[in-house]
């Protein structure tokens, strides 16, 4: 919400600069957003001033000359304007006002006449285009004042955001209630001067209480409809709202002055000069001012007379009774609607409205009458006519003011700190709530403006807030020790990523958002974030892309993140992907990785995996460069580490080499099962030393070697063991297998 | 001369031709193999004394030994030539040449501050808590004083998950938020609830330098007996001391969130932040949980008070690090992560 500076001075007093008011807000809980300084455009020489004769021109038709009073002197002006009448107040433009048109004014001779000045236009000023001739202003415009202070310019706008809770804070009276509670400083509230003549002839008929408790109307009978005077249609630019004319300016205004949302039908046009709030009927059609269609359904809440919806009840009047420019009465709606209702109906017909917006957050129900008092005055004032006698008010049941009751230990309690009562109390009282009874606990009844005190917690945050949070002091916490089951995930998590650091993978973040997958978002934002991620690759693959596209070729990632099935069963999943050489470190080393690579890694992390492999060719296609291995698998829960020792042997072992000439086709996982099946009790370890092909290895073979080491526990091997040991594996071999054993 | 006697000087002199000519430590090891290895002819030679007249045996076997030794003693000198003329090449390498390295990966930032962020808070006593990504309305909204007529749900613009609702907790979304961790460890346990839970969120924004639909956040929740303001303050200080600078200074603003009362907003002021120009920033929020959070989870009426807090890890590291899109931590740039 917006408001101004000089606007909310109108309500209370206070000696704050611009940016201590925003920083004083700041700590109330009001979040500032942006203060805007408005650099004054018009000219400081010009002034308020009096018409106070004029006569024609002695030497020219056109032009008439005036006496005018700028509040210091008398002056007299040669004008061409035809619009004014004596006694009207006008801008005037001193001699040396350098103008927005570009020349500057001096005392001359028009005619032969003499002229001290130049009485302007809206335009000359460099404001909106108004009627034509000279810019009139309100009769009690002070005769002398600034125009440019007048009018506003130099004026300072805020920008707050308000939090749900407090709809009272989005008004002018909201947040001087605010500003009166820091100072101190009484708040205060324009008067309201009504005179009331002839009979309030409408009749309201509320059906559904639940939906609307209360119901006014005020009729004002014989406005004219035309422009709003100056400064309010500069006060509602400066806030952002777009002025129509006076009377439904005024509602506007009132509105944000308020915080209170009022309508003004064309009372004309309300067939049958009754006021019917129901349901809408199924199907009902409805084009709200904005010039939006809509379909109504029997949950939402309308404003009709005899034969239709005049309006949708809280959020937009409608086209068929709005204030046009041959309205001549006026029918004044200050209702109170139930705030969910409101919502809902906003919701679904996408229709907001300033008005919606504060209806569905809480309007205060006895406040209404005051706005409805204030607009009917100023509607008076401003659009001429009479305001017909007393105000038509349904009302479903008697008000009844919320007691709070909130025990003075508890704000201790929950503070931790003791806050006296009396400072309490004076807090309360300072927020405009009035103590009905006190003790070990102080009961409050809560004025109808604050909608959001409902409860002791509400009022403890009270104190907090207006007492000073920084008088809390920071307190360290009292030792407890607590672990929870995923404590051990969590840990092992971090161990993970942890091997593949050290690997030298780098760690991946992707959305988990994408175009395609199975399980489906409804209200996606764009089309390409509309199902939940089923795999990590296609992110990593596409982080490849991004760096490669970049010059940068060699790559470990992986990535430890939530996947989705169509049934929405979550999975924590781990992926891994790389491409390009293998030792980014090692200068001299230009090998690119393979599958064994990957295969590598997962052996470090005691995981399995199936591995997929982008060959080159391929992969030049996709936009990289080198060949691609990637894996997923499902991290596993954290499993109890057991560790075992083993005492460290104490006899020397013996090592013999077996190197085998197989067909190509014949994997070494074959031999390592053959040598397994064998079972030697000497056998220590077996480890794959070499692959070699070429001569003196014929063509479709490969040679392998293998280093084996045998031991036995209890005493030193002898060679001759050892021997027989190496040939009885060595048998084993060829009989699994088809080779030729290289002796050597 | 007997034929061995003649054929031990050949072979020394032999040995010492080609020892003169070896010019590499692997060649030298096949030559000392060749002459005085295990199978070595001098070596065969010393082998092949038991078959000479007895008469022979001393002055041949004198002869053999003799020439064993003096080779041996050649070979070891020749040895230690050749290794103290490497190591002289060697201290004439180019040490300004870049060293061979076995380069670490990098974790993701925003990992770094998680993890960081769990050490800091384990040291309070503090268990780290998870809970699904899919939420349901119940614990994501309503048991946190959220109820769908709440305006407080326009703040949350919220994705809808595809499956058929939940009968009792009603439809399906992506959590906008990590609280529901704080309600299903108080459904899970009674008080003292000491527990902090990272995790990744969703929101319904348009993907900009400052918005991203999918982010991380850290919940913390401490429910006892009698846990105050004063309490949260002093966590919540000790916690961003230790996480960027001793010199930070907190500042707590009152605020309004639906599952705390009183809440607040909390903003930092570090010398780190004022050298970028900026004099607080707005970090967190945090608050009293409210009794009917309280009630929601079952916990028995005013028997407990408590605190929780959460606050966002891309804005912490962007402040943080200057960072200026919020794309960059799922582009996944490696001269990026590299930084971290």
């Amino acid at each position: 919400m917006k408001f101004t500076y000089n606007w909310l001075k109108q309500y209370v007093d206070f000696e704050w600069s611009p940016s201590e008011l925003a920083e004083k807000l700041t700590d109330a809980g009001i979040e500032v957003e942006d203060v805007q300084s408005l650099g004054g455009k018009i000219p400081e020489q010009v002034v308020i001033a009096q018409i106070l004769s004029s006569e024609k021109h002695p030497n020219a038709d056109k032009l008439s000359v005036c006496r005018v009073n700028d509040g210091t002197m008398e002056r007299q002006i040669v004008c061409g304007a035809k619009n004014y009448k004596v006694g009207d107040k006008v801008p005037l433009a001193l001699p040396g006002t350098a103008m927005a048109a570009g020349f500057t004014i001096k005392e001359s001779k028009l005619r032969g006449v003499v002229s001290q000045g130049m009485m302007c236009s809206a335009e000359e000023l460099g404001l909106p285009k108004g009627e034509d001739g000279l810019l009139i202003l309100p009769a009690d415009a002070p005769v002398g004042k600034k125009f440019a202070e007048y009018i506003g310019l130099g004026d300072t706008v805020f920008d707050i955001e308000v939090t749900p809770n407090r709809p009272d804070w989005l008004s002018m009276i909201g947040i001087a209630r605010e500003v009166s509670a820091l100072t101190g400083n009484p708040l205060k509230l324009p008067e309201i001067a009504i005179t009331e003549s002839g009979a309030n002839d409408v009749t309201v008929k509320v059906e559904t209480p639940e939906l609307c408790p209360r119901y006014t109307a005020r009729l004002i009978r014989g406005v004219k409809i035309g422009p709003p005077p100056a400064w309010m249609k500069s006060l509602l630019d400066k806030v952002g709202m777009r002025s129509i004319n006076n009377v439904v300016d005024v509602t506007n205004y009132v509105l944000l002055e308020s915080g209170h949302p009022l309508h003004a039908f064309d009372y004309n046009l309300i067939r049958g000069r009754q006021v019917i709030v129901r349901r809408a009927v199924n199907g009902e059609r409805y084009e709200a001012i904005d010039g939006s269609q809509h379909e109504l359904s029997a949950e939402m809440l309308v404003i009709a007379d005899t034969e239709r919806a005049v309006a949708l009840a809280g959020i937009m009047g409608g086209k068929n009774s709005e204030i046009s420019d041959a309205t001549t009465d006026v029918l004044l709606e200050a209702a109170h609607f139930h705030p969910p209702n409101i919502r809902k109906t906003s919701k679904k017909l996408g229709l907001v409205s300033d008005s919606s917006y504060r209806f569905e957050r809480g309007t205060d129900i006895e406040g209404l009458v005051w706005a409805s008092n204030r607009a009917a005055a100023l509607i008076q004032q401003l659009a001429g006519g009479q305001v017909a006698t007393g105000i038509v008010d349904v009302l479903a049941k008697p008000i009844e003011r919320r007691r709070v009751t909130c025990r003075y230990a508890q704000v201790n309690r929950l503070l931790g700190i003791e806050v006296p009562p009396a400072t309490v109390k004076k807090i309360f009282v300072g927020l405009g709530l009035n103590v009905v009874s006190d003790g070990e606990a102080v009961t409050v009844e809560v004025p109808s403006f604050r909608v959001d005190l409902e409860r002791e917690a509400d009022l403890i945050e009270e104190v907090c807030r207006i007492h000073g949070v920084e008088k809390v002091p920071a307190k360290m916490l009292p030792a407890v020790a607590q672990v929870s089951e995923f404590d051990a995930q969590w840990d092992y998590r971090a161990r993970v990523r942890q091997v593949l650091t050290a690997l030298g993978f780098h760690e991946a973040l992707n959305q988990t958002m994408v175009a395609e997958a199975p399980l489906r978002l409804q209200n996606p934002l764009t089309s390409d974030m509309g199902a939940l991620r089923a795999s990590l690759l296609p992110g990593l693959l596409q982080n490849l892309r991004t760096n490669v596209s970049r010059h940068q070729f060699d790559l470990k990632l992986f990535e430890i993140g939530r996947v989705f099935a169509v049934d929405g069963t979550e999975k924590l999943h781990l992926g891994l992907a790389m491409t390009g050489r293998r030792t980014t470190g090692d200068w001299q080393r230009t090998e690119k990785v393979d599958y064994l690579d990957l295969k590598g890694v997962l052996e470090e992390l005691g995981l399995t995996a199936e591995i997929q492999t982008i060959p080159a060719v391929q992969a030049r296609k996709m936009d990289l460069r080198d060949e691609v291995v990637l894996a997923e698998l499902e991290l596993p829960a954290a499993q109890p580490v057991e560790k075992h020792y083993r005492e460290l042997p104490k006899f020397p072992a013996i090592q013999r080499d077996m190197a085998l000439i197989v067909d190509e086709a014949v994997p070494h996982g074959a031999i390592m099962d053959a040598i397994a099946a064998a079972q030697n009790k000497h056998l220590e370890r077996v480890e794959l030393f070499d692959i070699f092909r070429g001569d003196p290895v014929p063509p479709g073979k490969k040679s392998l070697a293998y280093s084996l080491t045998f031991r036995a526990a209890d005493r030193t091997l002898t060679d001759a063991e050892a021997n027989a040991a190496h040939e009885q594996l060595k048998r084993a071999v060829q009989r699994a297998v088809q080779c030729e054993i290289r002796e050597g | 001369m007997s034929e061995l006697e003649q054929q031990l000087q050949t072979l020394r002199v032999e040995a010492e031709t080609a020892l003169a000519g070896c010019a590499d430590l692997a060649a030298l090891t096949q030559l000392k193999a060749k002459y005085i290895g295990t199978h070595g002819a001098v070596t065969a030679v010393l082998k092949a004394l038991g078959r000479l007249p007895k008469e022979d045996k001393p002055r041949v076997g004198k002869l053999a030994n003799e020439v064993k030794n003096t080779l041996a003693t050649a070979f070891a000198a020749r040895q230690e030539e050749l290794e103290s003329h490497i190591s002289h090449l060697q201290s004439q390498m180019d040490t300004t040449l870049p060293g061979r390295r076995h380069r670490l990966g990098r974790l993701h930032p925003l990992t770094q501050i998680f993890e960081e962020t769990v050490r800091i808070f384990r040291r309070m006593g503090f268990a780290v808590e998870d809970g699904p990504e899919i939420e349901d309305e119940w614990h994501c909204f309503d048991a946190l004083n959220t109820p769908s007529d709440h305006p407080a749900r326009d703040i949350q613009d919220t994705l809808y998950v595809d499956l058929p609702p939940h009968a009792k907790y009603g439809r399906y979304l992506l959590r906008t938020h990590t609280s529901p961790v704080q309600i299903r460890t108080m459904l899970r346990h009674q008080p003292p609830v000491r527990i902090i839970a990272p995790g990744r969120v969703f929101r319904r924004d348009n993907p900009d330098a400052t918005h991203s639909p999918t982010f991380h956040q850290i919940e913390g929740l401490y429910v006892d007996r009698n846990v105050s303001v004063a309490d949260l303050k002093g966590t919540v200080e000790f916690f961003f001391k230790q996480l960027l600078s001793p010199d930070t200074q907190v500042r707590f603003r009152p605020h309004f969130f639906p599952y705390t009362e009183p809440s607040f907003e909390i903003d930092l002021s570090t010398p780190h932040f004022r050298a970028r120009g900026k004099e607080w920033i707005e970090i967190a929020g945090c608050g009293m949980v409210d009794p009917h959070v309280f009630k929601a989870v079952g916990y028995p009426d005013d028997a407990y008070t408590g605190w929780a807090f959460g606050f966002g890890i891309e804005r912490l590291a962007m402040v943080q690090y200057g960072i200026t899109d919020i794309r960059l931590f799922t582009e996944n740039d490696v001269r990026f992560l590299e930084q971290f």
